[in-house]
């Protein structure tokens, strides 16, 4: 079973526009950035930052939650690929999961899929990070 | 004379122009034209009656004694130059893109020219004799503003069946009516009372079969937008011929190929905004404001930069913009430029 585990007093979620929202949570080790809205050349700066910042702070595992994601142009995945960089020089990793229609068919063809491990949701992610937790 | 003559004599003069150009407004169910685009057309046609006294007075000036057959067959190609020059560049800039609005920008500039000029003449002639004030305002002025309203709907017509000098033949029409007005053809009296009676069913009609146009366009491009959607949101786009077709150009970078279907995304959107807004002026509801609008613009010129010309030529065929959908993209920025104005932002 799944432990839900990110508690509702650590759940950060702020606005960089009205209609791209970030939210943050943890769940064991696996630090999860959860996307929803539209991720493009006007509000990926705030996502980067967001995913630096955990880097920073020592994350190791990090997955984007796209499932609310509704747009990501080349902007949101240059943001994504520097923040795998970022995470590889470390030693860690990034998963994406939730993804679908417009966005999965963007990380498709623009070939992220093949250089980024996807998951069809966050349950999925984290079975795969964190052990014991199927 | 005194000053209820003055009042009446310079009434009689721009009045009738004014409420031509108003009905016209009115005719126009989609509010394709905005007021502030009537107010600019007015200022560029009086501007080019200020233009074009003072190139009258340096060719009457130089012809001396050949000045009355200047004044005839000479000023018509002048004046209608100049009034259609703000025109064309509404048709070529694609600012106007159907008949109604280019028929009331064209209106409203010869309407602005016709103001300017019978002031003018008012000032120079006094307001001796309300018939010739009668005269001008219904005659005169009504015919500036219809001979430029027809280079502007003859111009978009043309221009929308791909015309490269679409402009050509609705001026060579406009200077035709013109010199024949001041060739006086017919009488004074004879001429007003065709333009009076025969400019309003012209445009009525014109009208009505432009906004049939207009209805099937929307009809037709909006479910064909609302399909695109569709099928990009839901991902099945990239299984369509379309979708094939865009995963076949691996001559460009994966990221580049992502923009491509981020265009395809965002102009679609765009377009059906843009239909959904004109469907509700048409209803006479408020259009809503799109929070997300200036971004989405901003975004659609981020992609477009990134995907360069070379992939703006492979996506022509899945665009396939006319005219039409490049002027419906405008007439979303300006709307939400108008709004903006508006709030005093």
């Amino acid at each position: 079973m799944l432990p839900r585990t990110a508690a509702p007093a650590l759940l950060i979620n702020y606005e960089s526009k009205d209609w791209m929202k970030i939210g943050k949570s943890r769940i064991g080790n696996l630090d999860v950035i959860t996307l929803n809205g539209r991720l493009d050349a006007a509000n990926e700066h705030a996502f980067e930052e967001e995913g630096i910042r955990l880097v920073l702070a020592g994350a190791r595992c990090i997955a984007v939650d796209m499932a609310g994601l509704t747009y990501i142009s080349s902007a949101g995945i240059g943001g994504l690929l520097r923040l795998r960089g970022a995470l590889g020089e470390t030693g860690g990793e990034l998963f994406l999961c939730g993804a679908k229609g417009v966005v999965k068919s963007v990380l498709e063809i623009t070939r992220v899929a093949d250089m980024i491990k996807m998951h069809a949701n966050l349950a999925d992610a984290a079975v795969t990070v964190l052990p014991g937790t199927s | 004379m005194g000053d209820s003559e003055s009042i009446w004599a310079i009434a009689a003069g721009v009045l009738p122009v004014l409420a031509f150009l108003g009905a016209l407004a009115t005719l126009d169910t989609f509010k394709l034209v905005r007021l502030g685009r009537i107010a600019t057309a007015l200022a560029c046609g009086g501007a080019a009656a200020l233009i074009a006294f003072a190139l009258n007075s340096l060719f009457f000036d130089l012809l001396g004694s050949e000045s009355d057959t200047y004044a005839k067959f000479g000023a018509p190609w002048v004046e209608e130059l100049l009034k259609a020059a703000w025109v064309v560049y509404l048709v070529r800039s694609e600012k106007v893109g159907f008949m109604v609005d280019s028929a009331i920008c064209g209106f409203a500039t010869g309407a602005g020219f016709a103001l300017v000029e019978n002031i003018s003449y008012w000032e120079q002639w006094g307001d001796d004799g309300l018939t010739l004030w009668l005269l001008r305002g219904f005659g005169t002025a009504v015919m500036h503003g219809g001979a430029t309203a027809i280079v502007g709907i003859v111009a978009v017509e043309l221009q929308r069946r791909g015309a490269t000098r679409a402009f050509i033949p609705g001026l060579l029409l406009a200077v035709a009516i013109h010199t024949g007005w001041d060739v006086a053809v017919l009488s004074p009296l004879q001429a007003s009372m065709v333009v009076v009676l025969g400019l309003p069913p012209l445009f009525i009609l014109l009208f009505a079969r432009s906004e049939d146009s207009l209805r099937d366009w929307i009809g037709s491009k909006l479910a064909k937008d609302m399909d695109l959607m569709d099928m990009i949101e839901t991902g099945q786009f990239l299984e369509t011929p379309s979708g094939l077709y865009l995963k076949s150009l691996q001559a460009f970078h994966p990221t580049v190929l992502g923009d491509m279907l981020c265009i395809l995304q965002l102009t679609s959107e765009l377009s059906a905004a843009s239909k959904g807004n004109m469907i509700r002026r048409m209803a006479g509801l408020p259009v809503e404001d799109d929070p997300e609008l200036h971004d989405k613009l901003k975004e659609l010129e981020f992609l477009e930069r990134s995907v360069g010309l070379a992939g703006r030529s492979a996506l022509a065929p899945l665009l396939s913009l006319s005219s039409r959908d490049r002027w419906e993209l405008k007439n979303l920025t300006e709307t939400k430029r108008d709004r903006e104005l508006a709030k005093g932002r």
